[in-house]
């Protein structure tokens, strides 16, 4: 009886599982694995195992190996700036990111990266969510916010510039008389902008941002102009037609009146 | 000057052109400028088409840029491209209009059967000039067109004359490069020289019962050239040649133009040997009249006529 005991004891395996791959998370987190479902770090490839590392479950618990990650404040940020570096790189300096370093156990983890985004549905983070979110914690009349508010307008401000310009240069692009070959970089210098803007704003420095994006704005806006006036310059050809008409009805009266004197001379 | 003139004898040269367009005209011969405007079409074809040839590349990959860049960057490009494009129209609408003044009169009757077959050759080299010129811009609608085109050369057994290769692709494009800037004009100023010439040996049909004062002529013509000076004016600028999109843009299918639009339609209905006499019919036709008589001529020239409005209109709406 006490040898089989020890043999079950021995033998069996132990109650121990190794987590390591994402359909295993998602049987007991259920909730979480929903969250994720479709997403496109999940389209990527970027899984639970991604962020939150493995670990061994031990009757249906969580044994908190060294390679297990629960993704907490402040390590949060550094996790996503393992792939999103740029970004990160300009979240650092913001004071966001320094409060989150100097209050590791904020649960709400309000001033990091989860601040702004779904870190499990990972949306995109849009203006009007965000701006609701500051009001967790800033004042509506807080400089912070009240910069903020603009900092977003000036952004799409430059997103509209930029499109109408690229819009009206495509519907040129087929225009016989107007040249576009010269403004067509900004096309691509614009987008350049607009991608340097969408990770420089991670360091909520709405100054140099609402700056940076009105000068951006300002030379689509030139190059939107410059195209409206070669249209315009491309309409004044009917005021040569007009001339080269006249010219035409000049010379024709001309010829009618020597004809007329002729055929005088002739009867005469 | 004169001794410049004991050289070269322009004056003299002056002097015989004056004198002959100064000759009293025949009765009812207000139609008679028709083949001068052609002249004046064509010349201005010549002028337009050589400073488009400054900047054409005829590259199967770089030709439809070069012609973007015509008509986008070159100062007055798209002027100058507008002009050939719609010059090109005018000029064989005129020419249509002249061929059938002359048949209607029977003024092709000896002596001047040869001067009929000189500008039924034109008709043809000015059509071919169309079709050639019309691959050149290279955008979705000229590769479709020289498609078709080239379908039509491989029922008449030409694929290889035409296309330079197996299907329609690089070598095309320059052989309708040179056919259009080398070949086909080479062709036109000869058969144009013979035909003005022959014009002048028998002068025009009817010109043996004068009627009207001598300047009156020089007064149409004048008339005529400022009005088509001034109509190609109009169309250049008020609708200049636009861009299509680069091959292989669009799925949108494709018309020949206007002047090819009869047999386009026809085609549609016959096949195998039966195109071959659609494509070939025309042309034989237009050899043959002199030679048939008259009331014959007249006849089929009719028919065929009537059948090319209905053929056309039918095609362009269709």
């Amino acid at each position: 009886m006490l040898s089989l005991a020890a043999w079950l004891v021995f033998a069996l395996p132990p109650q121990v599982e190794r987590a390591e791959r994402d359909d295993q998370c998602i049987k007991c987190h259920e909730d979480q694995g929903a969250e994720v479902k479709g997403t496109m770090h999940q389209n990527a490839g970027v899984g639970c195992v991604s962020c939150h590392g493995t670990d061994e479950i031990e009757k249906g618990k969580h044994r908190r190996t060294a390679t297990f990650r629960p993704a907490r404040v402040p390590q949060i940020a550094n996790l996503c700036g393992s792939c999103h570096r740029a970004v990160l790189e300009a979240f650092e300096p913001s004071p966001h990111f320094a409060a989150a370093k100097a209050d590791p156990s904020d649960p709400k983890q309000r001033s990091t990266c989860s601040a702004c985004h779904e870190y499990h549905t990972t949306s995109g983070a849009f203006a009007p969510t965000i701006l609701e979110r500051c009001l967790n914690c800033h004042e509506k009349a807080s400089h912070e916010y009240v910069e903020g508010v603009a900092a977003f307008a000036a952004l799409d401000g430059h997103a509209e510039a930029l499109d109408r310009f690229e819009d009206h240069l495509h519907e040129l692009s087929r225009a016989p008389g107007i040249r576009i070959s010269d403004l067509e970089g900004m096309i691509e210098e614009g987008r350049t902008a607009r991608r340097r803007l969408r990770i420089s704003q991670h360091g909520l420095d709405w100054k140099r941002l609402m700056a940076d994006a009105a000068a951006s704005a300002d030379r689509a806006a030139a190059a939107y102009n410059s195209l409206a006036e070669r249209e315009r310059r491309f309409g004044h050809r009917y005021f040569g037609l007009g001339v080269f008409l006249g010219l035409l009805g000049v010379g024709a009266a001309l010829i009618a009146r020597r004809a007329r004197l002729l055929r005088k001379e002739s009867a005469a | 000057m004169s001794r410049l003139e004991e050289r070269i004898g322009l004056r003299s040269l002056i002097g015989a052109i004056r004198e002959r367009l100064s000759r009293p005209l025949p009765p009812n011969s207000g139609g008679a400028v028709l083949g001068s405007m052609a002249v004046f079409f064509i010349l201005i074809q010549v002028f337009s088409g050589a400073l488009l040839a400054i900047y054409y590349v005829p590259s199967w990959s770089e030709a439809h840029a070069s012609v973007v860049l015509i008509a986008k960057d070159v100062t007055f490009g798209w002027l100058i491209r507008s002009v050939h494009v719609w010059s090109a129209h005018l000029l064989v609408a005129t020419v249509l209009l002249h061929l059938v003044r002359v048949f209607a009169r029977g003024s092709y009757g000896k002596p001047r059967e040869v001067t009929w077959l000189t500008g039924a050759a034109l008709l043809g080299l000015l059509m071919g000039s169309a079709f050639t010129g019309q691959m050149l811009p290279m955008d979705d609608e000229a590769v479709k067109g020289a498609e078709v085109g080239a379908a039509y050369a491989r029922e008449a057994g030409l694929a290889n004359l035409v296309q330079g290769g197996p299907h329609v692709g690089p070598p095309m494009l320059t052989r309708m490069f040179a056919a259009h800037v080398i070949l086909v004009p080479i062709g036109i100023a000869l058969l144009v020289a013979a035909h003005l010439s022959l014009v002048a040996r028998h002068r025009l049909h009817g010109a043996e019962n004068p009627q009207g004062s001598s300047p009156e002529f020089l007064r149409r013509l004048t008339f005529a050239l400022l009005g088509s000076a001034a109509l190609l004016a109009v169309l250049a600028i008020v609708r200049p040649a636009g861009l299509g999109p680069s091959p292989g843009g669009s799925g949108a299918p494709v018309k020949p133009m206007w002047m090819f639009l009869p047999v386009y339609q026809a085609a549609k209905w016959v096949s195998g040997p039966a195109t071959l006499l659609l494509l070939m019919g025309p042309p034989a036709f237009l050899v043959a009249v002199p030679f048939l008589p008259r009331r014959l001529a007249v006849a089929a020239g009719t028919l065929i006529l009537a059948a090319a409005l209905v053929f056309g209109i039918w095609g362009a709406a269709s």
